[in-house]
């Protein structure tokens, strides 16, 4: 039971990427900034809950943050006509940059932010992390399939001239899909950090890039892409207690995402 | 020159982003921008390291230029930098200069087998988008990532060198070593090889045969596709050539600076490298000044993060920068009314 407790804990941050990275996907922009985001907001959650000492508070303001600047990035690329893939790449290596700058210049160090640093203690409902992570996909995939907008987000990508042609600017349902990302991910880095007690640089670990093979492993189905990631935590969870035994190096446990991703993009099948 | 607007606005907000920084971070700010515009050319020291780091850093340059030409994205520079690093530092600190073949053979045996990994690492990918239609973008990140944990492990567990604290292999023997020009720095024939290379590569597409399909199959890949070139083959030879231009940053790496393969060393080149082959915009003739011109921001930051109290990843920010400008069309959104002239002109 226990077992199935922790799987579940590590699969709420990672069912939340991935439903951020599915909205993007369907709007046609590849969720390469997925990572950054996660460990953007992370650290805007660790910084004010350190600073309020409210986890709400650090939640609230990780979500600001985070939809502030993926919203400025993905105006700015509909605005010059940039290249999403590059300025997605963009937001990884700012936040890394920027995440270190930050750390060092409040907290004097570049490594571990420890809320207790701050003398607060936050006792994270691990437990309500993936029923709520279940209920925004199950409120995604009915938003998706229901609604006028949620219809209109589904084709931005595909067939972004059927919106051009009735009047609608897929350029808003792009930024839109870009903001929808961000707070998936702003919930997805605060999960983390909370249940952690610290930032800690990286934080995300691959779960973006993992979040992308998700997607595509659950078929573009928020509902499919539910059994997509508890297959992605089952196996992280597996490799956990390989390293517990000894039996798997540390460091490598850190690769392993990315090889599972890798492997899932090599072994689905593709339609002719 | 109007084809290079982009990349100079690019470089310049890296610049600014740099100095603006600095100077709020610093608690002396003018001593440190003093330091981060005339540091790298204050000695022979500073000048060689900054020009080592360009000729370094050109090699994977091209690389990278050669997968774009191509038609394909190479995002697995770091991983096929640093696994042809630990091959190099591998065979060159366990083999004796001393054997039948000579220290030349050995080194020309290293060579091949970091060019053959650095193949295979780009091979993997191309393979992947030929066969099975998988972006590259994905699978070349995904591979580099996967492996550079690995690499890690084995450089500071089984490889180490235990006789010391670093987390590094054995150095490789003096004989292997590739002698500096400007001492103490570690300029070396290294970057002349590198530009050497980048300029025949310019030459190969512009002039040759093979260099004019590669390019269109690139550039137009439906139009190939009509005219019966090998689309398919094009991803994959862009993506290996690719990988062995990176392996070979990764075996200068060893043979003239480090000198051994110590844990993480390629850590951000694979990027740098891609935003000096998007800076060059694909002109491969403006890969040389794009690489220096790199390298002292990188030197340069460097060497002024130093001097301030504390230290930040400087390197990251400017290439952020760089990313985020370099595809936008800045220019015609600032000043809409002289591109609109020059349209109707």
């Amino acid at each position: 039971m226990s077992s199935i407790i922790e799987i579940l804990t590590l699969a709420s941050p990672l069912l939340f990427a991935t439903l951020g990275a599915l909205c993007s996907e369907y709007a046609g922009v590849l969720a390469v900034f997925m990572d950054g985001a996660i460990t953007f907001a992370g650290f805007v959650c660790i910084a004010v809950t350190g600073a309020t000492g409210s986890p709400v508070a650090g939640f609230a303001a990780a979500a600001v943050c985070t939809v502030a600047l993926l919203f400025a990035v993905a105006r700015f690329t509909e605005y010059t006509k940039a290249n999403p893939f590059l300025t997605g790449l963009a937001v990884n290596l700012l936040v890394s940059g920027l995440t270190s700058w930050l750390s060092q210049s409040w907290y004097g160090t570049r490594g571990v932010v420890a809320l207790s640093a701050f003398h607060v203690h936050v006792d994270f409902p691990r437990h309500l992390a993936f029923p709520a992570a279940l209920v925004f996909a199950v409120f995604l995939a009915l938003f998706l399939r229901y609604t006028k907008q949620g219809i209109n987000l589904k084709i931005t990508g595909s067939s972004s001239a059927v919106l051009t042609a009735r009047g609608v600017s897929p350029s808003r349902y792009r930024t839109a899909a870009w903001c929808i990302a961000a707070f998936f991910a702003a919930c997805a880095g605060s999960a983390l950090v909370l249940d952690l007690g610290a930032f800690v640089p990286n934080v995300s670990a691959g779960r973006g890039w993992t979040a992308l093979a998700a997607v595509y492993l659950g078929y573009k189905n928020p509902l499919v892409c539910i059994g997509a990631v508890l297959l992605f935590a089952s196996t992280e969870y597996i490799t956990t207690v390989l390293q517990g035994f000894g039996n798997l190096p540390s460091t490598m446990i850190l690769g392993l995402p990315y090889a599972l991703a890798l492997l899932v993009f090599i072994l689905i099948p593709r339609k002719k | 020159m109007k084809r290079m607007i982009p990349s100079i606005l690019a470089l310049l907000a890296g610049l600014l982003t740099i100095t603006v920084m600095i100077a709020v971070t610093s608690d002396t700010p003018l001593s440190s921008l003093a330091s981060f515009f005339a540091k790298p050319f204050s000695s022979w020291w500073e000048l060689g390291n900054m020009l080592n780091i360009a000729g370094l850093l050109l090699f994977a340059a091209t690389g990278s230029a050669f997968a774009l030409r191509a038609g394909t994205f190479n995002l697995g520079g770091e991983a096929q930098i640093y696994a042809p690093a630990l091959i190099t530092a591998i065979i060159l600190s366990s083999a004796s200069p001393l054997t039948p073949w000579g220290a030349e053979g050995t080194f020309a045996l290293a060579l091949a087998a970091a060019a053959a990994s650095g193949a295979l690492l780009g091979f993997i990918p191309g393979i992947l988008k030929a066969r099975f239609r998988i972006s590259e973008l994905l699978t070349s990140f995904l591979l580099s990532a996967a492996l550079i944990p690995v690499i890690d492990f084995l450089v500071s567990g089984p490889l180490r060198d235990q006789k010391k604290n670093l987390l590094a292999t054995p150095a490789i023997d003096t004989a292997f070593r590739i002698a500096p020009f400007l001492k103490p720095s570690y300029f070396n024939v290294s970057f002349f090889i590198a530009a050497s290379l980048s300029l025949l590569t310019a030459l190969f597409f512009k002039y040759t045969a093979p260099g004019y399909r590669l390019r269109l199959t690139g550039t137009a890949p439906e139009f190939a596709l009509f005219a019966g070139l090998p689309v398919q083959k094009a991803s994959v030879a862009g993506m290996t050539v690719s990988g062995i231009f990176h392996a070979l940053t990764g075996f200068f790496s060893i043979t003239g600076t480090w000198y051994m393969c110590h844990n993480g060393f390629s850590s951000g080149m694979g990027w740098s490298a891609l935003a000096i082959a998007l800076i060059a915009r694909q002109n491969l003739f403006a890969l040389i000044p794009a690489s220096l011109l790199y390298a002292w921001l990188q030197s340069a930051s460097d060497e002024a993060v130093l001097s301030t109290r504390f230290s930040f990843d400087s390197t990251a920010l400017v290439q952020a920068v760089i990313f985020l400008l370099i595809s936008a069309r800045v220019f015609p959104v600032l000043f809409p009314n002289f591109a609109r002239k020059r349209r109707t002109r």
